[in-house]
């Protein structure tokens, strides 16, 4: 039977919140009759019905579940259904929700209900294959197929069946995302960079960037329950950084007495990573903790550079959280991160005027303090109150291997912090306005840095979903933010939906989002000591030009007041607006199809600029609002799972990217390259451009997952392919026009198997099967090979 | 040279080709000018990374170097210092050899603006932001003139002339061969190679 291996989910409605569990439908079909078996013994009511779907056939499997209690069954081979409790609730309601169909809430009076055998219901189809949730697109829990917009979810049963240990690996996998290295390894959304993108673990944002790139890498994916992905600016919601969209990592929360997860896998290149889960729940109170390590003795692909292309390195994350319901009506939740990295690499540095061979230490570490009080003051009303605190420190050293010494070492230190409030009332069933204020402080003391830096800002949101009529959904939202070195902003969204058939919706969203000038932007003091140049951040700019000139750098014909008057100093967020549209259709019950249609423009991107000529003749450069960029494409995505235990995807992206003040001087005639030969100048044409570096226009993935039941073998074959992109400048005018720039387009192939035995689980795989290479990403560094094991324990 | 003399014949027959148009003033024409390239000026390679450097000095009129000592003169149009280059005129020197930059091609410039010339003064020389440094990317931590930039000057005695930099290593290497791209075999930094034009008889034509 289809639905027999299929995991199923219950969704328990408690007081607006939902609870999750996930569980094979055998054990769930066992707990629900237990229930039903213990509660039929002091039962005072019963009742019952069938479900059918709009031919009026009886649906088998539906999950039913009585709101606010912990009563739920499922509809029974011939479509029927019985419940028994002890006591009703105040406001009866029932859900029923069932794969492929939408989730009916309905409501009942006592008389309505109780001891009636005979309720009817009714399912229609749903645009969507799998029933889902998403909590990233509005901050409330909700179905996917009421929120407006396109959310993509990675389930976890994907990730650990992947083989996969770091959160770029899972990403990479992704139709219409990329990763891309430079400075990290970071994430590329709609065409736009790492530093546009906000990345959240449980909804609040990870912090630690090297310019501008999150690395990826750091975090693990041993406790993640689902990324959840929403692509479009969304700065009304999330602030700064939700330029691109939003990546939303939802952690693990078991809802078992105990449960115990190890595993430990090994890869080509002696990269190991060990995994703890435990968790623990007693009757108000949830533990859960996971930790990880990874370790990896590096790899040199290229013999002709000194020192190894990936450093050797040793990783180790916690994490800790717990869930305690003090009252019905209060939840207390704190969660922990701590992460630790040392990278070693060896480097060949000048010391007294000849190359030695130096000692290249990295440490770095990450950690978070996360608590949430969640207060359910009536049925309409939940307050979140939140506070988040987090660091990333850094610390690196070149040590010459000779004599011992010290060549140079750095740090940087930051901090961020974060109170939050946020209300959500319910008017009606659909219809909810949430409306919050928070302060963020941000801090960073750093080499290059003077002294101690603080920024700090405020803001306020509103949010108001709802159906304004039949078959529309409608999500407004709008934030603004102040902040104490750069210009203050408004941040709306807009987005509706409609639902044209029962398996046909259409979406559209309008969105503006914004990216915060950082910190080197703002406070870096940094002069060259080799070139002797300078580069300058804006909030101090006058008194450090002031202290230039006291110290003879700067000429003192120079009027300090008039040349920062030639410019705006105050620098603008860097902005977007992003239109995103498409569709959701499933004309079968096994084929899920969607395409989305997206359009970033971006404006007010900073860059430095000359400001003005140091007496050493070397440049003072700071920097400014520039220039504007475009990427639009469209994206597709087709689902099909004939059998429960057969799964195909497949994705598909076209992008088109341009820095729009490059093609405007491409249209004038005023773009030129030097033929690196003669050294000549050549007029570029505006058909010669390629667009922004490292964007690929044709990107694709087909996934194929397959479980021979018999054996409880399943196979987990990815294919990615990134089409041609430029990764260079070769000759002098700083874009993308002749051949020598682009990289030819490439499948990657990776292959994973398991086999489950009682408890035990068996994986071995193959990432990267036709072993590809290349320098310009080193990820890429040929075929890995792995074996896994784990074991799970539960009560 | 044997390709100045191409050129040389080039530019007779195109000579011969504007001559035989008859449009009237043909016969008040110049003759065009030949462009020149001048390979490693240098730029006093010898002082050492980061310190304080002198200048070197170039004419355009005579197509000489001129010797430091007569830095305080007249006799020099342009100086270059590391990646320095100032103009004959204002607070970089006693002269009167003005410019201007132009985001065009060489070959393009047919007639020299009218207007614009500029005297070179701190802290906004005229020949500033001359090229692109490439940092981490390839050629690694390499200076490439930014290509289509081009100085228009009047020297001293009036003449006006054209200039682009082709490059700043020694012998005008391709950046794009391995020993370029490999900086402990790369040409040594310093020696600018300039192609230019100048028109002798006072007038603004190429």
């Amino acid at each position: 039977m289809l639905l027999l291996n299929m995991k199923v989910r219950l969704i328990y409605y408690l007081d607006l919140v939902y609870l999750k569990i996930r569980g094979l439908q055998s054990i769930i079909v066992l707990l629900a009759s237990l229930v039903l078996l213990s509660s039929t013994l002091s039962a005072q009511h019963q009742f019952g019905g069938k479900i059918v779907d709009e031919n009026n056939e009886l649906l088998v499997g539906v999950n039913i579940v009585l709101i606010g209690t912990n009563a739920a069954t499922m509809s029974n081979s011939d479509g029927f259904f019985s419940l028994s409790v002890d006591k009703l609730p105040a406001n009866i309601a029932l859900a029923f929700s069932y794969i492929g169909y939408k989730t009916q809430i309905k409501e009942f009076t006592t008389n309505e209900l109780v001891n009636s055998t005979e309720l009817a219901i009714s399912l229609t189809p749903s645009a969507f294959l799998l029933s889902e949730m998403t909590v990233t697109a509005t901050r409330t829990r909700s179905l996917v197929e009421d929120v407006p917009l396109a959310v993509e979810r990675i389930s976890e049963e994907q990730i650990s069946s992947s083989g996969n240990i770091q959160l770029n690996e899972v990403l990479a996998e992704q139709a219409g995302l990329q990763i891309v290295e430079d400075h990290g390894t970071g994430l590329q959304m709609q065409g736009l960079s790492s530093e546009y993108i906000l990345i959240l673990v449980d909804g609040e944002p990870l912090v630690g960037r090297m310019a501008g790139t999150l690395d990826l890498s750091r975090i693990a994916v041993g406790d993640i329950q689902e990324i959840e992905v929403i692509q479009g600016a969304s700065s009304a919601l999330y602030g700064n950084e939700a330029l691109a969209g939003v990546v939303n990592i939802i952690t693990k929360q078991s809802d078992d007495a105990w449960s115990l997860n190890l595993s430990q896998r090994a890869q080509t290149h002696n990269r190991i990573s060990t995994d703890i889960n435990a968790s623990t729940s007693f009757e108000s109170l949830k533990l859960q903790t996971y930790i990880n390590r990874q370790s990896s003795n590096g790899l040199d692909l290229n013999e002709e550079v000194f020192g190894t292309t990936l450093p050797a390195y040793d990783a180790y994350t916690f994490q800790q959280r717990m869930a305690w319901k003090i009252s019905p009506s209060l939840e207390l939740s704190i969660s922990g991160r701590f992460y630790t990295e040392d990278q070693k690499n060896t480097a060949q540095l000048n010391q007294n005027g000849e190359l030695a061979e130096a000692a290249d230490f990295g440490r770095r570490k990450d950690w978070t303090f996360n608590p949430i009080l969640n207060w359910h003051y009536n049925d309409r009303n939940r307050t979140e109150f939140r506070y988040f605190l987090s660091g990333y420190d850094t610390f690196s050293e070149f040590r010459f291997t000779s004599n011992d010494s010290v060549q140079s070492s750095s740090t940087f230190n930051q901090q961020f912090e974060r109170y939050e409030v946020l209300n959500h009332h319910l008017f009606t069933e659909k219809t909810e306005l949430s409306i919050g204020a928070g302060q963020v402080t941000e801090q960073l003391d750093a080499l290059r840095y003077d002294g101690l830096n603080q920024f700090r800002s405020n803001y306020a949101l509103i949010q108001l979903q709802m159906s304004p009529l039949k078959d529309f959904r409608i999500v407004g939202g709008l934030r603004y933010d102040t902040h104490s070195e750069y210009q203050n902003r408004w941040s709306p969204k807009f987005s509706a939906s409609y639902q044209a058939l029962d398996r046909l919706r259409f979406y559209a969203s309008v969105g503006s989002g914004f990216k915060a000038p950082d910190f080197r932007q703002l406070a870096l003091n940094f002069t060259n000591p080799i070139a002797g140049y300078s580069v300058i951040g804006t909030s101090k700019l006058d008194t450090r030009l002031q202290q230039m000139q006291d110290d003879g750098l700067i000429s003192s014909d120079i009027d300090i007041a008039n040349l920062l008057s030639t410019f705006t100093n105050e620098l603008r967020a860097e902005s977007a607006i992003s239109f995103n549209t498409g569709f959701n259709f499933r004309p079968f019950d096994k084929l899920a199809i969607g395409a989305n249609l997206f359009r970033n423009q971006i404006r007010d991107l900073i860059d430095t600029f000359i400001l003005t000529t140091q007496t050493n003749q070397q440049n003072l450069f700071t920097y400014r609002n520039i220039s504007r960029v475009q990427t639009q494409g469209i994206s597709l995505n087709a689902g099909y799972y004939p059998e429960a235990n057969l799964q195909f995807d497949l994705g598909y992206q076209f992008l088109d990217t341009k820095d729009i003040d490059v093609y405007n001087q491409l249209e004038e005639g005023q773009l030129f390259r030097r033929n690196p030969a003669t050294g000549i100048s050549e007029r570029v044409l505006t058909s010669e451009y390629g667009g922004l570096f490292n964007r690929s226009r044709h990107t694709a993935s087909a996934k194929l997952r397959y479980t021979y039941s018999p054996l409880k073998w399943t196979f987990f074959l990815r294919a990615n392919y990134r089409g041609r992109f430029a990764f260079r400048d070769v000759n002098s005018n700083q874009i993308a026009d002749v051949a020598e720039e682009f990289q030819e387009g490439r499948w990657l192939l990776n292959l994973s198997t398991h086999k489950n035995f009682g408890n035990l689980k068996i994986e071995l795989g193959a990432i990267n099967l036709s072993n590809e290479r290349s320098f310009q990403e080193p990820s890429l560094a040929g075929r890995r090979l792995y074996i896994g094991i784990s074991y799970a324990l539960s009560n | 040279m044997n390709k100045p003399s191409l050129i040389f014949i080039l530019s007779i027959v195109s000579v011969l080709v504007i001559s035989c148009t008859d449009n009237g003033v043909n016969s008040t024409l110049p003759e065009p000018v030949n462009a020149k390239i001048m390979m490693n000026i240098p730029a006093d390679t010898a002082a050492p990374r980061g310190a304080p450097h002198s200048f070197d000095y170039f004419s355009f009129e005579t197509g000489q170097l001129i010797p430091r000592s007569d830095s305080n003169s007249s006799k020099w149009d342009i100086g270059f210092g590391k990646t320095t280059i100032i103009l004959n005129s204002g607070t970089s020197g006693p002269g009167n050899t003005t410019g201007q930059l132009l985001s065009v091609l060489f070959n393009e410039i047919k007639e020299a603006p009218e207007t614009g010339y500029l005297s070179d003064n701190k802290p906004n020389l005229v020949y500033n932001d001359w090229y692109n440094y490439t940092g981490d990317s390839s050629p690694p931590h390499a200076v490439i003139p930014k290509p289509g930039l081009v100085l228009v000057f009047k020297t001293a005695e009036g003449n006006y002339g054209k200039m682009e930099i082709l490059s700043y290593y020694k012998d005008n290497p391709s950046y794009i061969d391995a020993s370029f791209i490999n900086f402990r075999t790369r040409p040594p930094s310093g020696f600018y190679t300039i192609r230019y034009a100048i028109q002798e008889k006072g007038s603004r034509i190429f």
